[in-house]
């Protein structure tokens, strides 16, 4: 299944999600959208010179991450552009967790923000109004208008399963077989209260129900038995039956796959395959059986920030192929034009034969309701 | 009731009582210290309170009602609907049981102990008392880590398999490698320091004269203990097992590492949990049942101990105690004491410095050692001494320590100016019971308060979120109880014809203070600063929802690399939090010859 189609479905729905809060922020906050020159005010054509040279007269950006490879690119282009930013890095949960009470409290600390978890960051910031969504009119020639509601994505992610099996192939046929006795204690997954990231991937089986139905009944020759609501949680159910092992890191499940004695099977993030590549684990990535979960970064500017070019400068700059390169490889960008580089430049998202992506909204809606199955399941 | 209606009578009154005022600097300090702890102690109750009443942000979806209106929602969650058993009960009941079990566990070790340093002629005496506190110092979340690299197996959690596993080729059983029976071990040798140092002051104070008496009547051994003793130190045990079991309520880390690769959850880890994926309305009801169940075991306490919350003192007569010769158990019992102790205080460190070395968990080949997560670089992360956030997080942790050890001995000394000079005003009774309820709020529950209360700014306080202040604020009334209690037993002392004696020579407060009160109260003083600055760098419940990384400490950065599964930084950041405690007890003890840590004794209500 191809991403284009999907998001194309999703373009609608986002768009709606996006307009009514946009709107509300536009008109709270229109004096320092005008003079940032950022939402209605961003212009036709943007002068970069002009930009850089604002960017020096403002005190420093400050950014928030959920990846320390932005750490790097800072000090770097605060070298380059001889401005002060800084940045720091924090889990998804924390991350929006401390951007909703700066808000609150009437603090206007961050200006950039690059995190996970679309639909949180959606409902607790973009709803708050404590970002707003700047594209570079460069980029929005190039990216559709979909993957960049309600914020601009930086890159895909995805969920995918890893394997360790004697003859190195993919030891199941179909998904379902990870709940039968064969794999008791034999699969491994990262703990979703620990990671939004992993909460996205658990919930998309929630919202794939129909497809996890019809792959049920494939493998089992008989329409699935529900004991819960559907067969997305049916499948959580099974596996947390299925004594499936619960650890906290994504470096937990590639060394509880690369350690185990005969079949092991984990569900973590694909950018953990360029540790195999550097020798330091051994484990296989399914792209062919078991569905993958797409997963997103998104970008906005901090409302009100004041030093709104250099997250103008900085938004460019991490989009681009230069400034994106700490990611491009393992990740993959959302520029159609930027090249995959690095040690996993071959696998790309058209690499997975079977790519879920949730919708946003689906994501809200779900969350609450799955997190109460697991707590009561686990 | 008349002269209210005389206004001359009622100004001369007042001028009277602002002379009185001025005078007696107690009053004044008491006041201060009153609205002090009513805003950083009392406020956050209320807050708690009317949180857990309250729809929270980002819930009015699933409580359905609108943000800030009452609702009975997170209470009927956790207390009446389907899933109050995951959320409470189940993690309620075992945290009663560990609780429970660990506390008689560590009492038969304290107590045990006790006796033979004080009542028996074991060899080696002065050694095995330093080493006996050892546990005390080192953070118990640092003993869970290293049992899980004693006893882990292949089968949970991460699956790399421990030392045993690895040199024996038995697998461990899951119920050894993680759950109750490992928390409540690990809790055990590091709490087992309470009842020991509390028995022991109970048995030195006991008066030689009783069991002589006995003695000489013809009583053997074994009934002076049962009949004279045992009677005599019951009180201290009693309080032992109450301040133990109190301790073990809201104990985090030994549960957040053995007990969630197994879903084994008590109550400060479900209230973590809860707080961590923003599910702030369930966290404060938690908060508030640890709160009462705490206060609850301390009243216990009072009611055992009667009224004198102070009853233990370990000066004077320590060394009179009556010594029994061990004869033929001597050279057994000092075995068997060694073994304890190097079981209980050098273990946990070596196996923590060995996994540290491991360039792969579980591998403990000889090629597979490597100084990678100390000095070198591994998946892009630099080894700890080389790392500047850890750097900066060591620094961090020695700032908020030195800090923190500051002002509440100040605090603990004002506290006891205030107590001592005012007593039995209703003044000094709510400066010493406010500066007592932070023992009843457990440090992850602080954690959260503080954290809600301190995001906004208050008044002229900017927001503290993501500062040090809240750190240094936080921990500083979490350690509040103890430095009051230090405080107080420190002024007793001190006779006030000594100040009486300054101020008619007029003598101000300041001179007073820095020329008779501070230097008379010095040990105490000490002690206090010392225990402070220990709890402090080795808490990782209080600071675990406060830090942020520019504000990070040691202990949260362990559980961060704990989280991302990066086991051997923890190990080597465990092994660095050790030293530093260590090498600051020893450094006081050596700088001021005195030990600090014989002041823990007073320092527990």
């Amino acid at each position: 299944m191809k991403r284009t189609a999907l998001t194309a479905m999703t373009l609608v729905m986002a768009s709606t999600v996006a307009g009514h809060a946009q709107q509300d922020c536009e008109t709270d906050h229109d004096d320092w959208l005008r003079s940032a020159e950022m939402g209605p005010y961003q212009p036709e054509t943007e002068d970069w010179d002009a930009i850089m040279a604002a960017a020096q007269d403002e005190p420093g950006l400050t950014i928030y991450s959920s990846t320390s490879r932005v750490l790097d690119v800072v000090d770097q282009m605060n070298a380059e552009w001889g401005v002060e930013m800084e940045a720091l890095n924090l889990s998804t949960n924390e991350l929006i967790e401390r951007v909703r009470r700066e808000w609150d409290a009437g603090l206007r600390n961050v200006g950039l923000v690059n995190n996970g978890n679309p639909g949180q960051m959606y409902e607790a910031l973009v709803q708050r109004c404590a970002l707003v969504n700047y594209i570079p009119r460069e980029l929005q020639e190039r990216i559709p208008e979909a993957e960049t509601l309600p914020l601009l994505r930086h890159r895909y992610s995805v969920g995918t399963w890893y394997y360790n099996s004697p003859d190195d192939t993919v030891p199941y046929d179909n998904i379902w077989d990870l709940t039968t006795e064969d794999f008791r204690n034999r699969v491994v997954v990262r703990d979703p209260l620990e990671s939004g990231t992993m909460m996205e991937v658990f919930t998309a089986f929630v919202m794939n129900a129909d497809a996890l139905e019809v792959l049920y009944e494939e493998n089992f020759g008989e329409p699935i038995e529900l004991t819960t609501q559907s067969a997305g949680y049916e499948f959580w159910k099974r596996m947390l039956d299925n004594d499936v092992r619960i650890v906290a890191g994504s470096r937990d499940v590639a060394q509880t796959v690369t350690e185990a004695d005969g079949v092991m099977v984990g569900l973590s993030t694909q950018s953990a395959y360029r540790n195999v590549i550097e020798g330091i684990y051994d484990f296989n990535l399914d792209t062919e059986v078991a569905p993958t979960v797409l997963t997103m970064r998104l970008m906005g500017v901090g409302m009100e920030t004041d030093s709104p070019n250099q997250a103008k400068l900085m938004v460019r700059h991490l989009m681009s192929q230069e400034g994106g390169s700490p990611w491009w490889g393992a990740d993959f960008p959302v520029d159609p034009t930027i090249e995959p580089t690095g040690e996993m430049a071959d696998l790309t998202l058209d690499s997975f034969a079977t790519l879920w992506e949730p919708k946003v909204e689906d994501q809200i809606a779900v969350r609450d309701e799955f997190i109460d199955f697991y707590l009561a399941n686990r | 009731m008349a002269d209210t209606f005389t206004p001359g009578l009622r100004a001369r009154r007042l001028a009277n009582r602002a002379r009185q005022v001025r005078a007696n600097p107690a009053l004044w300090i008491g006041a201060i210290l009153l609205v002090v702890f009513g805003y950083l102690i009392a406020a956050p109750m209320l807050e708690i309170a009317t949180g857990s009443a309250r729809v929270q942000d980002g819930d009015a979806r699933r409580a359905g009602a609108d943000i800030g209106t009452w609702t009975a929602y997170y209470w009927h969650r956790l207390v009446a609907s389907p899933l109050a058993e995951t959320l409470l009960y189940t993690p309620l009941r075992n945290t009663l049981v560990i609780s429970a079990v660990y506390s008689v566990i560590a009492m038969v070790m304290g107590v045990g102990l006790a006796f033979l340093m004080v009542k028996t002629d074991l060899p080696f005496k002065r050694a095995i008392s330093v080493a006996i506190l050892v546990p005390y110092i080192v953070p118990s979340w640092t003993v869970a880590l290293a049992w899980t690299t004693l006893f882990g197996n292949d089968r949970v959690g991460i699956g790399a398999p421990g030392v045993v596993m690895s040199l024996t080729g038995w697998t461990t059983p899951d119920w050894l490698a993680y759950g109750p029976v490992p928390i409540i071990a690990v809790m055990a040798f590091n709490y087992y320091a309470f009842s020991y140092l509390l028995t022991v002051g109970a048995l030195s104070t006991i008066d030689r004269g009783l069991e002589e008496s006995a003695q000489l009547h013809g009583a053997s051994e074994r009934t002076i203990a049962r009949r004279i003793t045992l009677p005599l130190i019951l009180p201290a045990l009693g309080s032992a097992f109450v301040l133990t079991f109190a301790e073990g309520i809201g104990s985090f880390g030994p549960a957040a590492i053995l007990g969630i690769p197994v879903r084994y959850d008590v109550l400060a880890t479900s209230l973590y949990q809860s707080a961590a994926i923003g599910r702030f309305g369930e966290a404060y009801v938690l908060t508030l049942l640890l709160i009462v169940m705490a206060a609850v075991t301390i009243y216990a306490n009072t009611l055992l101990i009667g009224r004198r919350r102070s009853f233990t003192t370990l000066t004077g007569k320590g060394g009179s105690a009556r010594v029994i010769p061990l004869g033929r158990w001597r050279m057994p019992l000092l075995v068997l004491v060694l073994a304890f102790v190097g079981i209980a205080a050098v273990l946990p460190i070596v196996l923590l410095i060995w996994q540290s070395l491991q360039l792969r968990i579980g591998d403990y080949s000889l090629s597979n050692l490597s100084l990678a997560y100390w000095i070198g670089e591994v998946d892009g992360l630099r080894g700890i001494l080389v790392d500047p956030r850890v750097q900066s997080a060591a620094w961090n942790s020695l700032r908020l320590g030195l800090m923190v050890a500051v002002l509440t001995a100040l605090t603990g000394i004002l506290v006891g100016y205030v107590v001592v000079n005012r007593r039995g005003t209703w003044l000094a009774r709510g400066v010493e019971q406010l500066a007592f309820v932070p023992y009843v709020i457990p440090g992850i529950a602080f954690g959260a308060i503080y954290l809600t209360m301190f995001a906004q700014p208050i008044g002229p306080l900017p927001s503290l979120y993501g500062t040090l202040w809240i750190l240094v604020l936080a921990a500083s009334v979490n350690r509040l109880p103890f430095a009051s209690r230090t405080g107080v037993s420190a002024m007793m002392q001190i006779s006030p014809s000594l100040e009486e004696a300054a101020t008619l020579h007029g003598a101000g407060l300041g001179t007073r203070m820095r020329r008779i009160l501070l230097p008379l109260s010095k040990k105490g003083f000490l002690a206090g600063f010392v225990l402070s600055f220990i709890s402090t760098i080795k808490d990782l419940s209080l600071v675990i929802l406060l830090v942020t990384p520019s504000t990070n400490v040691l202990t949260a950065l362990t559980f961060g690399y704990i989280e991302l599964g990066r086991r051997q930084f923890a190990d080597a950041i465990s092994v660095v939090i050790v030293i530093i405690v260590l090498g600051a007890t020893w450094g006081v003890q050596w700088a001021t010859r005195t030990d600090p840590l014989q002041g823990f004794g007073d320092t527990r209500t």
